[in-house]
């Protein structure tokens, strides 16, 4: 064969199917996936926006700060409701949020799906009892949906 | 952010092989393989053997996920064409890919386009080698008739 590989179909995942599959390694992380009646470009923009956005739907970040920047890759500092100060790496790019620090990790990924838009989150401590609270985590994590919904349609 | 780093580095090579075997079914394949190879991560004894586990499970997912997805046979009548096929067009290499069977695209994969010998395509797809044999002279010969077609 004359053929080369490069050349051949290949397919690419969208960020929310790429989303399930790293959360199939993370037994703990409580993770909820649904359609936000608002485009994708609404939708990224508030969350992409991690110092103005993220604390205003996500439910555990009072403030947050990128201290640090290389290209996608960030540093933040993140300080909780409860004004914990905590730092996390973090990986930003079109449709993809990860954020990991000693003791959590959190993500985001979203896609287009008609004029709507498919969203995915996560949230895992890295404590001990993790999995009992992943219910909780769960039901906020809906609120969240809501939250970021209504914020996306303005 | 490791595993992130690991999802980064293995979905094009998982989107590569599923494309290429299970075509228009190959998102659900790369996305099922990738679940597999995460889900069972912890069981992998040697981070030498990874690629070749990863491919193991892409292969046969892609084969699985064409089959499910009932993409018609191969059309058998055709006549045979000179050999040196000059590839331009992806689009061409996927229009002759449709018309083999979701195995002969699988063979094609591994003997001619990632290089496995004989053998190791027969682990791989759990076949006899000379099954491997005489699967991939009938894939080469069918891909070349319908290229020149």
């Amino acid at each position: 064969m004359s053929t080369t590989f490069d050349r051949w179909p290949s397919v690419e995942l969208d960020p929310v199917r790429r989303m399930r599959i790293l959360v199939a390694a993370l037994p703990h992380a409580a993770y909820r996936e649904g359609v936000l009646d608002a485009p994708f470009d609404d939708v990224w923009r508030i969350a992409s926006d991690l110092e103005r956005g993220t604390p205003l739907w996500e439910k555990n970040v009072a403030a947050l700060h990128v201290v640090g920047r290389d290209g996608e890759q960030l540093e933040v500092e993140i300080r909780s409701p409860f004004g914990l100060r905590l730092r996390a790496d973090a990986v930003l790019r079109h449709g993809w949020c990860i954020m990991q620090g000693r003791l959590f990790a959190v993500g985001m990924a979203a896609a287009p799906e008609g004029e709507r838009t498919r969203f995915a989150h996560f949230e895992a401590l890295r404590v001990p009892g993790a999995r009992v609270l992943r219910p909780l985590l769960r039901h906020r994590i809906h609120h969240e949906f809501e939250t970021l919904e209504r914020l996306a349609r303005g | 952010m490791a595993m992130s780093g690991l999802l980064d580095a293995q979905a094009p090579y998982v989107g590569r092989i599923c494309g290429a075997i299970a075509l228009d079914a190959g998102e659900d394949a790369a996305q099922e393989t990738l679940l597999t190879v995460f889900r069972r991560l912890r069981s992998l004894r040697d981070p030498d053997a990874l690629h070749a586990w990863v491919r193991t499970i892409a292969v046969r997912e892609g084969v699985r996920a064409a089959r499910a997805a009932s993409q018609p046979p191969p059309a058998r009548d055709v006549p045979v064409a000179p050999l040196g096929v000059d590839v331009a067009l992806a689009g061409d290499i996927r229009a002759v890919l449709e018309r083999l069977s979701p195995e002969h695209r699988a063979i094609l994969v591994l003997r001619d386009v990632h290089g496995l010998d004989e053998a190791g395509a027969a682990g791989l797809l759990g076949v006899a080698r000379g099954t491997v044999k005489s699967r991939l002279h009938r894939a080469r010969a069918l891909f070349r008739r319908k290229w020149a077609t």
